[in-house]
């Protein structure tokens, strides 16, 4: 969901995220972690068998990650949790200093070819 | 000055002054500052922190997890759930807003007065303008400079223009703003007039003791007179706050009644009537780069459909706000945020006609909120407004972001189609909710209000309410002003009714 290497901004696994999901945890209300870790289960390990693929999100490449995104979005519901990761990986990503200060630079970054 | 924060209280603290005011936001900060400054003493009990300005977090998480009550997750339940932002600090959400400035409006204020006449003498028109001249004067509102407006704001000109609605600069509470756009996360260098950098800042130039990071928990009544609060600060320290003449609630249309129904204190309509503006959004791409991050976050407005319920303001979302607003996933949303120096956001807040209901749920709100069918309307009749103003402006495509609709649009006769026939749940809409109000509205017939036309309780001696829970109705614009205003009347009203009284805060042996 977020430009990999290539593009002008890191990816999100290469970000440097330091202490940010404990300070998620101790304060986002239990309401929100506890869709989260709901969405992340869903999305990242429910849909991929769903949709025909074998194994989780993770081990997918990047062709079959964007398929199954693209698909669980078009799910009943499938939006709605994938806003709600897609929130928590933005305040993720844009935690990082680096990347704020490449995205405030302009718009320089060049279009990713890969999401993560 | 006078601070104490209560992460260092770890032992009871004990405290007496003339009036406790519960809430440091506009309402709690203003009403301390009229009060201080007729010569009462003070003590403001805060639940948040006091954060400096140059405290403030430069990314949206920081400032969230920080500043906002829940990490801003808290949602109404209803037919969608809707989040309402509101912060948890030393200023309320003054801090972390846009730095709109409206005077009350004139046609809200007859409305009120149409329905109770009582508040026709109560709250004088008269007595309103002046009090918000001088606060306006205070906190250095003025319209937006174009040299600091941003790409954003000026656009948003040029689409009303090309439409020929009504539009201005927005009138904001800063001095010196260099248009950094880090309004929503708090104005790292103070430019903000906020309700803790100036009205705050005056009450502590007199005899105001500031309490951060104590949560009131317990309004005490002897023999039916409110005379205490009891409280827990974040260090552990029960704290005990007496009030010699009256205790003042400013925390808000969503934590005031909470604290009321949570002491049992049920009379009247308390709870009911909520109302608010929630707010819908529009993004749009244009060719060249707009870079909404920067300029004023908030500095241009349209208002020529107020008299419909709606008000447009240009966004200046934080970089991660932006993100998750672009559509899409994976590929299609790598490109989008590698592309968002051409991606705008602009908003409508809708004076909602529905009415919602705060409750307590073991000491914490839940706010159930179904917008109208006539609500989705307007959610509709706005987004195709911003649409058509940003394809005038010069967008190549704008997104709705309404789910069953189209993502992408780049005609009016798109738009139109949203307004006609588009979803009618309010499920379809991505909203957020701001200003909030009615939940302990004012009014003559205790039956149908919870506080006098005077501010004070109907039922409670010496307990007051300062904040926007006590307007009969929403107002259709950004209310700090007029809850700043309405706050200090509430004071003067406080003094008129303890005139004579001081004491001495007395930290207890």
């Amino acid at each position: 969901m977020i430009p990999e290497p290539g593009s002008g901004l890191p990816a999100l696994a290469d970000v440097e995220r330091g202490d940010f999901w404990q300070r998620f945890a101790s304060a986002a209300p239990w309401t929100l972690r506890f869709g989260f870790r709901a969405a992340t289960w869903l999305v990242g390990g429910v849909a991929p068998l769903a949709l025909g693929y074998r194994g989780t999100f993770a081990g997918l490449d990047a062709d079959a990650r964007d398929d199954v995104l693209r698909r669980t979005a078009r799910l009943p519901g499938g939006d709605a949790l994938l806003l709600l990761v897609k929130l928590v990986a933005c305040f993720a990503y844009f935690d990082d200093e680096r990347v704020q200060s490449i995205a405030r630079a302009d718009g320089r970054a060049t279009t990713s070819e890969q999401p993560t | 000055m006078k601070h104490l924060d209560g992460a260092a209280v770890t032992r009871p603290l004990d405290l007496t002054a003339d009036v406790v005011v519960v809430g440091s936001g506009p309402a709690g900060s203003s009403a301390a500052r009229e009060l201080a400054r007729a010569g009462a003493r003070v003590l403001v009990v805060e639940a948040g922190p006091w954060v400096r300005p140059d405290e403030h977090p430069l990314s949206a998480f920081g400032a969230m997890s920080r500043l906002y009550r829940d990490m801003g997750a808290s949602v109404v339940l209803g037919g969608a759930p809707i989040p309402y932002l509101q912060a948890r600090m030393v200023g309320g959400s003054s801090p972390i807003n846009g730095a709109i400035c409206w005077r009350m409006p004139r046609d809200v204020w007859d409305e009120w007065c149409a329905a109770d006449p009582a508040l026709h003498d109560a709250l004088p028109w008269p007595e309103i303008e002046a009090l918000t001249n001088e606060i306006e004067a205070r906190l250095g509102v003025a319209p937006t400079d174009p040299a600091i407006a941003g790409r954003k704001n000026l656009l948003m000109a040029d689409g009303a223009a090309a439409l020929g609605l009504e539009h201005r600069p927005i009138r904001r509470n800063v001095r010196g703003c260099t248009g950094l756009g880090r309004c929503l996360q708090g104005c790292p260098h103070g430019f903000k007039q906020s309700a803790d950098v100036a009205l705050l800042a005056d009450a502590l130039a007199h005899e105001t003791t500031l309490l951060s990071n104590v949560e009131a928990c317990d309004i005490v009544r002897t023999r039916g007179r409110a005379d205490e609060i009891c409280g827990r600060a974040s260090g552990g320290g029960a704290v005990r706050l007496r009030a010699r003449h009256a205790i003042v609630l400013a925390a808000s249309a969503i934590q005031t009644p909470v604290l009321l129904l949570r002491n049992r204190i049920t009379h009247g309509p308390v709870g009911e009537h909520f109302q608010c503006h929630p707010g819908v959004s529009l993004a749009g791409r244009f060719r060249d780069p707009v870079r909404m991050w920067e300029g004023a976050t908030q500095g241009h407005e349209v208002i020529g459909l107020r008299h419909e319920g709606l008000k447009f303001e240009a966004l200046g979302f934080d970089l991660t706000v932006l993100a998750a607003r672009l559509d899409g996933v994976g590929r299609d949303l790598a490109r989008s945020i590698a592309d968002m120096a051409h991606w705008l956001d602009w908003g409508a807040a809708v004076r909602a006609e529905a009415r919602g209901r705060v409750r307590s749920v073991l000491g914490r709100p839940v706010v159930t909120f179904t917008p109208s069918s006539r609500d989705v309307r307007r959610f509709r009749r706005g987004l195709r407004v911003l649409g058509e103003m940003m394809l005038a402006a010069g967008a190549e495509e704008v997104h709705p972001g309404v789910r069953g609709f189209a993502p992408r649009v780049t005609s009016r006769a798109a738009l139109e189609q949203l307004e006609q026939h588009g979803p009618t749940r309010p499920g379809a809409y991505t909203a957020a909710i701001t200003h909030m109000f009615g939940t302990c509205r004012m009014g003559r017939e205790p039956r149908t209000s919870v506080v006098r036309p005077d501010f004070r309780h109907h039922a409670v001696d010496g307990l007051w309410i300062a904040d926007s829970s006590v307007f009969p109705t929403s107002l259709g614009v950004n209310p700090q002003i007029p809850i700043m205003a309405l706050a200090a009347m509430c004071a003067r009203r406080v003094l008129a009714a303890t005139a004579g009284a001081r004491t001495t805060i007395t930290p207890a042996a």
